[in-house]
C-alpha cells in the first residue's frame, strides 16, 4: 500500500487533538494516561498490549517522585519525553498505518529510545510551533517502520531525515562548541607554555 | 682532538632531574664543566632535553628509520604520507577544515588548500590534535626575521630528533661522530645582542654536552675568553647561522671542530671558503625551520640539499597552491614530520626552489632542492664594528605598532627605517624609535625612521623585504 504524501502527515500531526497535546498525567493539569495510550497503540496495531515492564517506561503517575526528580530525574525532561510519545502514538493512528502491518520492534524501540534522544534536545512545543520538528517526527516514524513516502527514494529520505535531524544538529553544535573550547585551551596553553623553558635544540633555524 | 671531562661526582638535584631526566654522572661532570668553566659565558637560561626512556627509545628508532627509510621519491606523496594525512584528518581542526569526510586523498592531494604561516601565527590552537596530551607540549618562538615571530608549539622528541638529523648528515660528509658523555658534542653559535644561551647534555648523543651560547662580548668575562672556552670544552662540531660563524672569525676564535654545520640562511661560497680554511674542517649547509625542523642537508657532490628526514613529503607549489611542472621552480610546501603539535598539510614555507626526484650520484635516494631560495644572510654592523644580528632588530622593532617595515644599512653604515604604523593606534615618536635602535647600532649611528602608510601597498602580494644591507658578511 502506498503512504499518503508528506503534507498529510503534517496536517495529521498539525490537528493533533487536545490530550494529545496537553500535560500527561502525574504533572500539572495533565490527565492523559501514557501508559494507557501505548498500551492502547499496541493492541490496535498487534492485537495486544506489550509486557507490563516495557509500558513502566510511559508511566510517571507519582507526583511526588516527579516533583523531586525522582526516576526521571528532572521532572521537565520526563514531560517532555513523555508529550514525544504522545505525539508519535498520534502518528501512528494514522489510518494509513492502522491499514497496514507494522514491525513491532521497530514501534517499540522508537517509542522508548528514538523519542528520548529527541526529546533530550527539542522542546516538545516545537510540534505545535514548528513544521520542521513535525516533519522530523513524521520522518523518525517513517524510518522506524522501514517506510518511506511513495514519491521519494531511500536514499532521498534517508538526506531528509539527515537534514532535519535535530539529535544530530545538536550533536554537530556540541562537538563544535566542544572544539573551539579546545582551540581556546590550546592557544592559551601555548601562550603560557612560551614562558616556560623549552627543551634543548642542537641547531637553529 | 676531542677532550674529555673527568673528575669527581656532581650532584643532580631535582630541578637538573627534570630537564635532563636520563643524565649520567659523567654527563653531570660535563655538564659541570661545561658550566664552571673560569672563561665560561654568562648564561642566562636552563634547559635539558627532557627526554624519558621511552623517548629515546623513540628517537633511536626514528634514527634507524632516516637510514633504512630513504628511498625515491615522486610529485606524489607516498602512502605512508597519505595514511599520517588521513590518520590526522579527523582529528586535526585545521586539516578537517581542508578534508571533507570521504575525501580521496590520493586523487584529490594538489586540491588540499594549502596552510602558511599566518595558520601557525593566528590559529596555532587549531593544529593540535584534539586527542594530544598538552602536559609535554613545549613553545620555541621563531626569531621573526621574516615576519612576525611565531610561537611554534613543539614537542622534547620531535626536538631530540635533530640530534640523529645532524649525525645523519655529518656522516654523509664522511664524518663519523662518537658521542660519549665525557665529551662536549656540539655548540650552537651565536651572534645577537640577546638571546637565550644554556649549557645541557643531551641523551640522544649519549648524554654528551650541548652548549648554546651567544658571541656578544657582553656574555663573556673577557677578549679572550670565548678562544679559551672553545679550545677547553672542544666541541667535536659546531651549528649555527653565517652571521654567527662570521662573527666567530672576527673575534678570533681559533678552535679547530670537525664540521660546521651552517643553518638558518644562505652562506656565500666566498664565506665558506673562508671559514673551511680557517677552521680546517667541511662547512655544511643545512636547511631547517623551526615550523618544519630540518628538512635538507647539502648533498656531498654539492648538488643542491637532499630532502632529510624520510617522514615528510616535499612539494614546490605555484602562488594558487598547485604544484609546478617537474622541475620548475616553486614555493616549498611540506607535508608530514613528527611534532605531535604541529602536523603539516601542505605548508608553505615561504623559500622557493626546484625539486629533483633524479638520481644523485651521492648515492642517497632522497629527492633535492636546488636553486633554494631562503633567507638571505643579512648582517648589519653597530658604529663600533661588531655585528647586529637582524634577530635583535626584529626584537626592538616589535615593541612598536608597525603593520611592516624595510629597514636598511649603507656602506656608510648609515640606516634608514620606514615603517608602516597600524591604523587606529598612535604613532610612536620617530625620536623614540631612532632612539631604541641606536641601543643596538651605538649611540651615534645614523637613523631615519619614516612612516609610510601604503609601505607594501604597491608590492606584489604586500610583500616587503624586512631587512636589507649593503654590507657583506666578509666585510
Amino acid at each position: 500500500m502506498t503512504l499518503p504524501p508528506l503534507s498529510e502527515f503534517l496536517r495529521w500531526l498539525r490537528e493533533i487533538p487536545a490530550p494529545f497535546r496537553g500535560a500527561p498525567a502525574g504533572f500539572p493539569g495533565g490527565r492523559t494516561q501514557v501508559r494507557a495510550v501505548v498500551a492502547d497503540l499496541f493492541e490496535t496495531h498487534f492485537g495486544a498490549a506489550p509486557p507490563k515492564n516495557y509500558l513502566e517506561a510511559f508511566d510517571r503517575s507519582d507526583p511526588t517522585e516527579l516533583a523531586i526528580g525522582g526516576r526521571g530525574g528532572d521532572g521537565r525532561v520526563e514531560l517532555n519525553r513523555l508529550r514525544w510519545v504522545l505525539a508519535a502514538c498520534h502518528v501512528l493512528w494514522h489510518p494509513s498505518f492502522r491499514a497496514m502491518p507494522l514491525p513491532k520492534a521497530g514501534v517499540q524501540k522508537l517509542l522508548n529510545q528514538g523519542l528520548a534522544e529527541l526529546a533530550a534536545v527539542v522542546p516538545s512545543e516545537r510540534i505545535v510551533d514548528s513544521e520542521e520538528r513535525r516533519e522530523e517526527l513524521v520522518r523518525r516514524v517513517l524510518a522506524a517502520l522501514g517506510l518511506r513516502l511513495g514519491e521519494e527514494t531511500a536514499r532521498e529520505a534517508e538526506d531528509r531525515l539527515a537534514q532535519v535531524n535535530s539529535v544530530e544538529r545538536r550533536r554537530i553544535e556540541l562537538e563544535a562548541a566542544e572544539r573551539e573550547r579546545r582551540a581556546r585551551e590550546v592557544q592559551e596553553e601555548i601562550r603560557r607554555k612560551a614562558e616556560e623553558e623549552a627543551a634543548a635544540k642542537s641547531s637553529r633555524e | 682532538m676531542k677532550k674529555k671531562t673527568s673528575g669527581r661526582a656532581v650532584r643532580v638535584d631535582a630541578a637538573l632531574r627534570a630537564r635532563s631526566p636520563l643524565i649520567t654522572a659523567a654527563g653531570a661532570r660535563t655538564l659541570h664543566a661545561l658550566c664552571e668553566h673560569p672563561h665560561a659565558p654568562r648564561w642566562n637560561h636552563a634547559a635539558g632535553d627532557r627526554l624519558q626512556r621511552a623517548d629515546l627509545d623513540a628517537v633511536r628508532k626514528f634514527a634507524d628509520d632516516l637510514e633504512a627509510r630513504r628511498g625515491p621519491r615522486g610529485p606524489a606523496p607516498a602512502p605512508a604520507i597519505l595514511r599520517w594525512t588521513a590518520s590526522l584528518a579527523p582529528r586535526v581542526p585545521t586539516f578537517r577544515d581542508r578534508i571533507p569526510a570521504g575525501f580521496d586523498l590520493e586523487a584529490g592531494w594538489d586540491a588540499i588548500p594549502t596552510m602558511s604561516r599566518e595558520d601557525v601565527a593566528t590559529r596555532a590552537g587549531r593544529l593540535v590534535p584534539d586527542d594530544a596530551d598538552l602536559s609535554r607540549m613545549i613553545v620555541y618562538r621563531t626569531a621573526g626575521t621574516t615576519g612576525h615571530a611565531l610561537l611554534v608549539p613543539h614537542d622534547p622528541r620531535a626536538a631530540a630528533c635533530y640530534s640523529p638529523m645532524l649525525e645523519f648528515a655529518l656522516r654523509r660528509h664522511g664524518l663519523r661522530p662518537r658521542f660519549t658523555d665525557r665529551m662536549v658534542a656540539c655548540f650552537l653559535v651565536g651572534a645577537q645582542a640577546r638571546t637565550v644561551t644554556y649549557p645541557t647534555v643531551l641523551s640522544a648523543w649519549n648524554g654528551a654536552g650541548f652548549a648554546k651560547l651567544n658571541l656578544t662580548a657582553a656574555d663573556w668575562k673577557a677578549a679572550g675568553s670565548p678562544d679559551r672556552y672553545f679550545a677547553d670544552l672542544a666541541p667535536w662540531f659546531l651549528t649555527g647561522d653565517p652571521v654567527s660563524f662570521a662573527e666567530m672569525l672576527r673575534t678570533g676564535i681559533r678552535h679547530s671542530p670537525a664540521a660546521l654545520v651552517t643553518t638558518a640562511v644562505a652562506m656565500s661560497a666566498s664565506l665558506k671558503k673562508r671559514l673551511a680554511k680557517s677552521c680546517r674542517c667541511p662547512v655544511i649547509d643545512w636547511y631547517s625551520l623551526t615550523e618544519t625542523g630540518p628538512l635538507g642537508y647539502a648533498c656531498p657532490r654539492g648538488r643542491g640539499y637532499h630532502v632529510l628526514p624520510h617522514d615528510v613529503h616535499l612539494e614546490a607549489l605555484d602562488a594558487a597552491g598547485r604544484p609546478v611542472a617537474p622541475g620548475a621552480r616553486g614555493e616549498i610546501a611540506v607535508t608530514g614530520g613528527r611534532n605531535p603539535f604541529l602536523p603539516l598539510l601542505r605548508y608553505r614555507t615561504g623559500d622557493w626552489g626546484r625539486l629533483d626526484f633524479g638520481r644523485c650520484p651521492c648515492g642517497d635516494p632522497m629527492p633535492r632542492l636546488l636553486d633554494l631560495e631562503g633567507r638571505a644572510p643579512v648582517v648589519f654592523r653597530a658604529t663600533g664594528g661588531s655585528a647586529v644580528n637582524p634577530v635583535d632588530l626584529s626584537r626592538v622593532l616589535r615593541e612598536f605598532p608597525f603593520v611592516q617595515h624595510e629597514f636598511v644599512q649603507r656602506r656608510d653604515l648609515s640606516c634608514e627605517l620606514t615603517a608602516r604604523p597600524i591604523p587606529g593606534v598612535p604613532r610612536p615618536m620617530p625620536a623614540e624609535v631612532r632612539a631604541a635602535l641606536r641601543a643596538l647600532l651605538g649611540p651615534r649611528a645614523a637613523v631615519a625612521v619614516k612612516f609610510d602608510a601604503k609601505l607594501g601597498s604597491r608590492a606584489e602580494g604586500g610583500k616587503v623585504e624586512p631587512y636589507r644591507s649593503e654590507l657583506l658578511l666578509e666585510d
